[in-house]
């Protein structure tokens, strides 16, 4: 037997595979043992979770049987049992107490101020002087006028709480949905307007870099700049330095070069987005964070503990050292090994982590949505349209191979949800296809689209119901062709795209709202859009990232649907669009997450682009077995789903209602 | 009346300074319009200086939105130590009790027609009531307007301004002269001496909480929902854990045979249950909403009114009530 370097245990015996490591290099026994102790740590992880997870079942089935026992004693045990629990007692009214009236001025009541008034001035003067006493304390959000958001409850007594009694350091871990986007924002806005936050610095996924600036500068007004623009690429120094406002990749920031200018700066406040990947204090993340000079700290995560409660000391060591002691002493004073959800001191845990966190969830911000309901709509192809498409994909695979990776996949995602979209939008795709002759021999042998008809019939009927239809769709061409087949129909339609001004956009949303029918709209006339007065969405076309999808979703079903919510996805029966829609409603469970919940469930894994990536290089290698394909890809899904609804039970069963701003 | 905050706009802050520090003693001059140029000596120096020297300054007031840091020595912006310690100042130099007398209308002129008098006590008591002509008085009539600021302490504080106005004979609302205040005309000089009535005589502090509470009904009763769910949680914690230790102590009294031992445990759980009423109890106290009133200022107006002698139509009981004609109401 022999010991491998780095005092692991990596153990090997004297076999085939040892006598290979033994000749062969140094660096690969290396990789190959780190590879070994990564595998092992993931075992070790996954081992924990499911301990977690059982135990937090026994807790649940043991509360069960307590409250059976409260509603039911069982008069028959005896000895122990005989003393029955006792019922739930009531909860007194909250007292109240009024303090007698104190007099302002050191004269009390006994001076007279001017004798008698002429007028009320001097009276409405000192009146006067009081509200400006009182508006300029701080127990209301002086930054709310300036802010386009809706006033919930919940957020605002979070923002209250951060900038009061928790001194702008605090984990927001609000239930998926609930918008700790806004409740940051909500504070950075309030400290810029008090004059105590004047450069910021943003860290989130790439992928959500846009999303972050669009919500900070159309809800707060905040115009920033991100770590996605060229500016950034063409001089990181000098952007660092000059930029007060920026919103960064947490991936750009870990890497040396920039973490070394971002240190150099002052950072008033500093907000992390999906902070759970900062939840190990090893990763260069977590270190990158903590090395940056800042005021303020807000860490949002909605799943702030994945496998253990230790996870937390390191998220809260980043926002307050010290406020929780020694990992050493941590893991000694709350931590039982046997019982990973189940701390050893909860109320002391709950006193220490109720100074830094903030947890809402639906239930205690008395959110609840109507349910949703998503149909596939499958329209059939003649069989010379199928025969065709067929044709046409396997063609397509092959002239994608004589183009450069990038240009491969370009072409081919814009080519294949273009013919999911329409013969419109894939003709005009055609257009600007690199090889010009073969495009033009692909639009020739297209068939007379009979199935066109067929895709449009049910919208007509749908536009008519309570409320109108809202149709998305990727392409304008798509869009362009609807408008006018509905037009054709009788159907009074709508258009909103990129290309609508948007001083007219709200006017349109509103006379849709009053006239019913049909909004058409694209992903850039989504934005902002809220549309909870109607309830009926038709997917037109299905886009390639999930998170799309999600945000089309969430513009009906959101705070003010009063009825349920019915989604219609209309794709052509055995096309690659059917196969993708059967692996994100089967295996991802898509029209079922809450919004905000699929990029969790993505995570790491699946940036929005590496998703359409993902799919379209499946599609490339299947030759032709794209079902399959598309099946593989699904069960990588249901098994990220079931891992996030592991760890979203886990922090249920650990935070509870315990943290809530109010 | 509830009086709304006021929106942390520029130009209303360079309003309230510029007046409030001339009132002060100050020499103020708006130099642009978002700068306020201050010369001040003594209570109004006292912003910037103890000993109240004289003390030169220019006042920037940024708009809300402003990006950057503010120097909390010369700008004025939300929440910023200027003006609270002027408003401070403000009290510490005002005595806040004033008197006004009213500008009677023509209807103070002549007493009411009988007609009108008995019709609105009608209305007002649901009973006819007889009443002599000419036995009509000139009397004064009182009215108390009080700016009350009152925090509201519970989970979180929150702090609320009030005016109030009560007639001074039985405490009633005056609403037309809260909301309207600014509208009414005052008299320097009445034609004769007015007999105050004293504070004193008068449950007036009783009257304005009452006022003020009614004022907070909305507020108190979102502060108290939301307390309350508080305060239920944390008792259902408690509960929990007593219930469990108290079923965990039960178990094991039930596994002893000797009686000594079994007595024990009896002490103990009476201990325990001891224990657990008392941190119901602390919670319960913990989580108590409390009401801080503070008066800033008191305003007693006197108005012109008829006194007369009242009785009821078959000659009952006789008592004087006074008629305020602006009012249009009796108060006995």
């Amino acid at each position: 037997m022999m010991l491998l370097d780095m005092g692991c245990a990596l153990q090997v015996d004297f076999s085939p595979l040892a006598r290979a490591l033994e000749e062969a290099d140094p660096e690969m026994v290396r990789a190959l043992g780190r590879q070994r102790r990564r595998e092992e740590k993931e075992r070790d992880a996954r081992r924990r979770l499911h301990q977690c997870m059982a135990e937090a079942q026994r807790q649940r089935a043991e509360r069960a049987a307590r409250r059976k026992q409260t509603v039911k004693p069982d008069s028959s045990n005896q000895g122990a049992a005989t003393i029955p629990a006792k019922p739930l007692r009531p909860v007194p009214s909250v007292p109240m107490r009024v303090e007698p009236i104190q007099v302002q001025g050191q004269a009390g009541l006994t001076g007279l101020g001017d004798g008698l008034l002429a007028d009320p001035r001097p009276f409405l003067l000192l009146e006067n002087a009081s509200v400006w006493w009182v508006s300029n304390q701080s127990d209301d959000l002086l930054a709310l006028p300036y802010c386009a958001i809706e006033h919930l409850d919940y957020q605002l007594r979070t923002a209250l709480r951060v900038i009061g009694p928790l001194q702008g350091r605090a984990l927001l871990s609000d239930e998926v949905g609930l918008g700790k986007t806004i409740e940051a924002g909500l504070v950075l806005k309030e400290y810029m307007m008090r004059g105590m936050v004047k450069r910021f610095l943003v860290l989130t996924l790439p992928s959500l870099i846009d999303q972050w600036q669009e919500e900070l500068e159309s809800k707060f007004a905040l115009p920033t700049v991100g770590t996605n623009q060229s500016a950034f690429r063409s001089d990181p120094a000098e952007f660092w330095r000059t930029n007060p406002c920026i919103v960064a990749s947490v991936h750009t920031l870990k890497q040396d070069a920039h973490l070394s200018q971002a240190q150099q700066i002052g950072w008033d406040m500093l907000i992390v987005d999906e902070a759970h990947y900062l939840r190990n204090r090893a990763s260069k993340a977590w270190q990158a964070v903590s090395v940056l000079p800042r005021q303020f700290l807000l860490l949002l995560t909605a799943t702030p503990v994945h496998g253990s409660i230790e996870e937390i000391y390191n998220l809260v060591t980043l926002l307050k050292p010290g406020q929780l002691p020694t990992p050493r002493e941590f893991r000694q004073r709350f931590l039982d090994a046997d019982r990973p959800t189940r701390p050893r001191d909860p109320d002391q845990l709950r006193g220490l982590l109720g100074q830094v966190m903030i947890r809402n969830t639906r239930s205690s911000a008395g959110i609840r949505l109507p349910p949703r309901r998503a149909e596939t709509v499958l329209f059939e192809p003649t069989p010379a349209e199928q025969a065709f498409w067929q044709t046409w994909e396997a063609e397509l695979r092959e002239a994608l191979k004589a183009l450069t990776p990038s240009q491969a996949s370009l072409w081919g995602r814009l080519l294949l949800q273009a013919a999911g979209s329409s013969p419109q939008a894939w003709l005009e795709a055609l257009m600007s296809f690199p090889n010009g002759e073969q495009a033009a021999r692909w639009r020739q042998s297209l068939p007379p689209q009979e199935s066109w008809e067929r895709k449009l019939a049910p919208l007509p009927r749908l536009a008519a119901g309570d409320g109108g239809l809202v149709v998305f769709t990727q392409f304008l061409r798509t869009q362009a062709a609807l408008a006018e087949a509905l037009n054709h129909s009788g159907v009074k339609t709508w258009v909103i795209n990129g290309q609508t001004p948007a001083s007219q956009r709200q006017e349109i949303t509103d006379r849709f709202r009053d006239e019913g029918g049909a909004l058409l709209l694209t992903h850039s006339g989504t934005e902002g859009r809220n549309l909870q007065f109607s309830h009926r969405i038709v997917n037109f076309d299905l886009p390639w990232d999930p998170m799309e999808l999600e945000q089309r979703i969430g513009r009906l079903h959101r705070l003010g649907q009063q009825r349920p919510v019915e989604i219609y996805n209309l794709v052509q029966a055995g096309s690659l669009q059917e196969h993708l829609l059967e692996v994100l409603q089967d295996k991802l469970n898509l029209f079922e997450l809450v919004v905000g919940e699929t990029g969790l469930v993505l995570g790491e894994k699946f940036g929005s682009d590496d998703f359409a990536e993902e799919v379209f290089r499946r599609w490339r290698d299947s030759q032709g077995k794209v079902q399959q394909a598309m099946a593989a890809l699904g069960e990588e899904l249901q098994a990220a789903r079931a891992e996030f609804d592991e760890v979203k039970r886990l922090d249920e069963v650990l935070f509870r209602n315990d943290y809530e701003a109010g | 009346m509830k009086l709304a905050k006021q929106p942390p706009h520029p130009a209303r802050l360079v309003e309230f300074f510029e007046q409030t520090l001339g009132e002060l003693g100050a020499v103020c001059e708006r130099t642009w319009y978002d700068r306020l140029d201050v010369v001040a000596e003594g209570e109004a120096a006292s912003l910037w200086r103890n000993d109240g020297q004289l003390h030169a300054t220019t006042l920037h007031f940024p708009e809300p939105t402003e990006p950057g840091a503010r120097d909390a020595a010369v700008q004025v912006f939300p929440g910023c130590p200027l003006t609270f310690r002027l408003v401070e100042a403000l009290w510490r130099q005002r005595p806040p009790l004033f008197r006004a007398c009213l500008q009677p209308g023509l209807e103070t002129n002549s007493p009411p027609t009988t007609a009108v008098a008995q019709k609105v006590w009608q209305n007002q008591f649901g009973q006819r009531a007889r009443m002599n002509p000419d036995d009509w008085r000139r009397v004064w009539h009182f009215t108390l307007i009080a700016v009350v600021r009152v925090a509201i302490q519970s989970v979180d504080q929150h702090w609320t301004t009030h005016r109030v106005a009560m007639a001074m004979s039985d405490g009633q609302r005056d609403v037309q002269l809260e909301q309207q205040l600014d509208g009414f005309a005052f008299v320097p000089y009445p034609g004769g001496p007015v007999p105050w009535m004293g504070l004193e005589s008068v449950p007036w502090k009783d009257w304005l909480n009452r006022h003020v509470l009614e004022d907070l009904c909305d507020d108190l009763a979102s502060i108290r929902k939301r307390q309350e769910h508080y305060l239920e949680r944390e008792l259902r914690r408690i509960d929990d854990y007593f219930d469990a230790y108290h079923q965990e102590l039960a178990g094991r009294m039930g596994r002893q045979h000797k009686d000594e031992a079994r007595a024990r445990y009896q002490e103990r759980l009476r201990a325990t249950e001891a224990e657990h009423l008392r941190r119901r109890d602390d919670q319960v106290q913990r989580h108590e909403i409390r009401l801080l009133p503070y008066l800033d200022a008191l305003l007693v107006t006197a108005e012109a009114a008829w006194q007369t002698a009242v009785s009821g139509l078959h000659g009952e009981r006789t008592l004087e009530a006074v008629y305020v004609p602006r009012r249009r109401r009796w108060f006995r």
